[in-house]
């Protein structure tokens, strides 16, 4: 057996040698396997340019540039019934084959010259023009043969494949059809001894590579007219104070996920419910590895069997979309394809680079991470894209509609990996037997990942970082159109139990006049950054810390918000970053986030028996007793809260025996000694003015409490509003942002 | 740490003190005065310094109003302890005699019993810092039960103590003690 390599340009003029033209997806398998450096190769090809590259000659047998002939016609070929005529010619070929064939019959020679008479393959000159077959008038009459083959496909579970299509072919017989309900096919008329038989859809070589060219095309388009779009956007923000672009969450680490950077979790819907995924996940790999290796309809009867309507929906709204914008239907489907991309490295890189690269056209801001573990987000966006974008739903987020065009590619793409596990091929099966094959059984199931939200977080240690990422935060929020949170309400719970050792800023939102402090000239910044207690001048504020605020950027409204404090359109305001390590040297501050736990440790340990004891405190803070205590207190009025007495009348009046008044004044005395009132959460979260409702409480960012002993003036914190090593604040203006209504 | 509870000791009418109770002052909490004035009474006796309120709490769901009281008590000498110790909340912190950094309260025995004074968010009323005078000898009592489980911390807010005179008054009866009138 050997090879030879032809220009498209060079066809042979033979009807002979045409009928040696390897398909190229064939080819492409063949010269694949013939320079891969882990095989030895035993069939040469003749005229091998050493010097050419591999994946270059790869590329041009995929387009049909240069064909491949196999002088044993032992390969694939182009012609259905070894006859060489345009009515035998497969269906797949690339257009550059087919338009070279068809002017090849059309009497033209490859490229266009002018018409030569068809010659034969001999050195010899030619004295005559050589034998031309009569053109066919008809299709010849072909008399069946008499062999048969039984044929049975099976999922690996050994199920037959219903209705598979089938092809069984030799030199003399073709014959195709589809099995039955049991996978089985009885296939009769047969002349060959020996033939091929492909069980499923053809599964032509390089319509892989071609598949995912025709995306990655679709998906460069895409990437390009957003990064044209973000180019006017940032001229049109260029007014803004940019005073640092640098790669600050390169630089340290910030991971700019999909979700943070594209904005996945961009409507309030989705973070109502940020449900636990890692349930779901597990849900989703039971219900597909239940079915690998049964049939495509086994996994959607599987997947509707464990994911009833609720379920689906609160997956959907746990992945950040819209539970009514998608069917379970449709979500099968998106983890089947996601599956199917996830299991072909190159198919997930690429969907992997996309969601970086679109996520970085978005803004300036550099990112580094490499998507690989939200395939099934950037699937679900795409085929919701799709969705979307059919019926025109406004509401839908924005970067939906602009994914819609890949849907189509996506499935083909997804289309044609499935057909790599269920076609198999059979060469040289005798006739007269049983030919019998089970197909491949599925990928595994994509993971449902939570986001590695902690890569999220924003690490710096100099106030340049800190305004270096807020400036890059209002760029991703003006590019976005809108506030995006950045993290979830849960991922918000996990922080505020991890503590404060990874934050070295916290911030503090300032009206401008408390810069210079109660009834001090415009200037003096005699300001301190809370209202100062009596006489001490000690210093006690509810704030939280720059990674917190970092997605609301420099936009005062937006801070305001999520912090849940009140807004006041009128005034000015500034945004005080803190470092926290100096202030507890030269405020001798201390700054912890108010949970029921760090709240009992600091009422245990700094005020012992004194709200009470300290089984008692542990008692009142708990969720559980919160919700008494805020029960109980909503119907106190000015006379129960002045008077210890008029509040025991009123508290026996409510039921209370001697040991839960007790308890009461107990929780009472922990408002008095630290401010957690009756609204306190407990959790060590703010609650979101905008987004809460009556009876759903969303949270806008993670809380601190910061004491200053020793506070110093807004002078001493900014030297003089000088910076430098003597600082330990930062003042940034704020400027709100209008998004309309 | 815990301390002993002493005897609670007995409830007087401020406004008709038993004999031997002098009065040395009285006060208004002006911003736990919302719905009735509330007037504290400064006694001394026996070595001791009582503060004590009498107050009308109308009656509810049919129930005739009645007249309470609260009642706190140290040794005389703890009011120029309670004056001298909140003074040392206001020295720079590397003073030698500031409160330590991060200390909220102050304990220390005076006469037998322990006393404390404590700073804290909301002790003058809602967002009104203060400080209180605490025994921690003794349970917090008023006329209406139970007794709290805790020790005796008579609240002030900052605008009480240093704005309307109380802080003054402190020191006015500790002087008057230390001159010998009682």
């Amino acid at each position: 057996m050997s090879y030879r390599l032809t220009d498209v340009t060079d066809l042979p003029r033979s009807s002979h040698a045409l009928l040696t033209l390897v398909h190229p997806q064939s080819a492409v398998d063949i010269v694949s396997r013939i320079l891969s450096p882990y095989t030895t190769a035993s069939e040469p090809i003749e005229n091998l340019d050493p010097r050419q590259r591999r994946d270059e000659l790869l590329e041009q047998l995929t387009t049909g540039e240069r064909v491949l002939f196999d002088a044993s016609g032992a390969s694939p070929g182009i012609f259905r019934h070894r006859r060489v005529e345009a009515e035998s010619l497969v269906g797949n070929l690339p257009p550059r084959l087919a338009r070279a064939l068809s002017d090849h019959w059309d009497g033209k020679t490859a490229t266009g010259a002018a018409s030569v008479p068809v010659q034969s393959d001999s050195l010899a000159p030619a004295i005559e023009p050589a034998y031309q077959p009569p053109p066919a008038t008809s299709s010849p009459i072909r008399e069946p043969g008499s062999r048969t083959l039984d044929l049975v496909y099976r999922w690996p579970d050994g199920t037959g494949v219903a209705g598979a299509p089938y092809v069984v072919e030799g030199l003399d017989s073709y014959q195709q059809g589809h099995l039955d309900g049991a996978g089985e096919a009885r296939v009769t008329g047969l002349k060959d001894p020996v033939v091929n038989v492909r069980f499923g859809q053809p599964a032509p070589a390089g319509e892989l590579d071609i598949l995912r060219r025709q995306l990655q095309g679709q998906l460069d388009g895409i990437l390009k007219r957003e990064r044209e779009d973000a180019a006017r956007r940032q001229a049109s923000t260029d007014e803004l104070p940019m005073a640092h672009n640098v790669g600050v969450h390169i630089a340290h680490g910030f991971i700019g996920l999909w979700d943070s950077a594209v904005g996945l979790i961009s409507n309030n819907l989705t973070i109502l419910n940020f449900t636990h995924l890692g349930y779901y996940n597990r849900a989703l790999q039971s219900a597909w590895t239940a079915t690998r290796d049964g049939s495509d309809q086994a996994w959607v009867d599987s997947f509707k069997q464990q994911f009833d309507k609720a379920n689906k929906r609160a997956l959907v709204e746990a992945l950040g979309f819209d539970p009514d914008a998608i069917t379970r239907e449709q979500l099968a489907e998106a983890y089947e394809v996601a599956s199917l991309i996830g299991a072909d490295p190159e198919s997930r890189a690429m969907l992997g680079r996309f969601a970086v690269d679109f996520a970085q056209a978005q803004d300036s801001t550099e990112i580094s991470y490499f998507a690989g573990g939200v395939v099934l987000e950037v699937v679900l966006a795409i085929l919701m894209g799709a969705s979307v974008g059919a019926s025109a739903v406004s509401a839908a987020p924005r970067y939906l509609r602009k994914l819609a065009p890949l849907a189509t590619a996506l499935r083909n793409l997804a289309a044609r990996l499935k057909i790599s596990y269920q076609t198999r091929y059979h060469y040289n099966v005798e006739t007269g037997t049983v030919c019998e094959s089970t197909c491949r059984p599925r990928p595994d199931g994509v993971d449902v990942e939570t986001r590695n939200f902690r890569n999220r977080r924003l690490n710096v240690t100099t106030f340049e970082g800190a305004k270096a990422a807020l400036l890059a935060a209002r760029r991703r929020l003006i590019a976005r159109g809108g506030y995006t949170p950045k993290y979830s309400q849960e991922e918000l719970a996990i922080l505020a139990r991890e503590g404060l050792d990874n934050d070295r800023f916290i911030v503090r939102l300032v009206e401008e006049h408390h810069v210079d402090g109660y009834q001090q000239p415009p200037g003096s910044m005699n300001g301190t950054l809370g209202r100062p207690d009596g006489q001490t001048g000690q210093v006690r504020f509810w704030s939280t810390t720059l990674d917190q605020i970092e997605a609301s950027d420099t936009c005062p409204r937006l801070i305001a918000q999520q912090l849940g404090v009140e807004y006041n359109p009128k005034a000015t305001y500034k945004l005080a970053i803190v470092d926290r390590v100096k202030a507890a040297e030269m405020a001798d501050a201390e700054t912890l986030i108010p949970t029921f736990k760090n709240l009992t440790d600091y009422v245990n340990t700094k005020l012992p028996n004194k709200s009470g004891s300290p089984e008692m405190v542990r008692e009142v803070m708990t969720p559980e007793y919160q919700a008494t205590y805020e029960k109980v207190v909503e119907g106190m009025g000015d006379a129960e809260w002045d008077s210890i007495k008029a509040r025991r009348e009123y508290l026996s009046e409510q039921g209370l025996d001697a040991e839960q008044i007790q308890l009461f004044e107990t929780r009472l005395n922990i408002q008095d000694d630290t401010g957690a009132n009756q609204h306190f959460l407990g959790n060590g979260l703010t609650k979101h003015t905008t987004l809460s409702r009556e009876g759903n409480v969303i949270h806008g960012a993670m809380e601190t409490l910061t004491v200053e002993n020793n506070p110093q003036t807004f002078r001493t914190m900014t030297n003089g509003g000088q910076g430098g090593p003597e600082a330990y604040v930062e003042l940034i203006d704020l400027t709100p942002i209008d998004f309309g209504a | 740490m815990s301390y002993p509870k002493l005897t609670p000791w007995p409830f007087i009418d401020p406004e008709a003190p038993p004999d031997g109770y002098i009065k040395v002052g009285e006060s208004i909490d002006r911003v736990r005065s919302r719905t009735s004035q509330k007037i504290w009474h400064f006694f001394v006796t026996q070595g001791y310094f009582i503060i004590s309120d009498k107050e009308w709490l109308e009656g509810r769901n049919g129930k005739p109003g009645k007249y309470a009281s609260s009642q706190y008590e140290y040794p005389i000498a703890g009011v120029r302890w309670f004056v001298d110790t909140v003074e040392r909340f206001f020295l720079p912190p590397d003073h030698p005699n500031a409160v330590p950094r991060g200390a909220k309260t102050i304990e220390e025995p005076v006469d037998g019993e322990t006393l404390g004074v404590t700073r804290g968010a909301w002790y003058g009323g809602e967002h009104i810092p203060g400080y209180s005078f605490d025994n921690l000898n003794r349970l917090e009592h008023c006329t209406i039960p139970p007794d709290g489980p805790y020790c005796q911390m008579f609240k002030m807010g900052d605008p009480w103590l240093f704005e309307d005179g109380l802080f003054d008054l402190f020191k006015e009866i500790a002087q008057r003690h230390e001159n010998g009138e009682f």
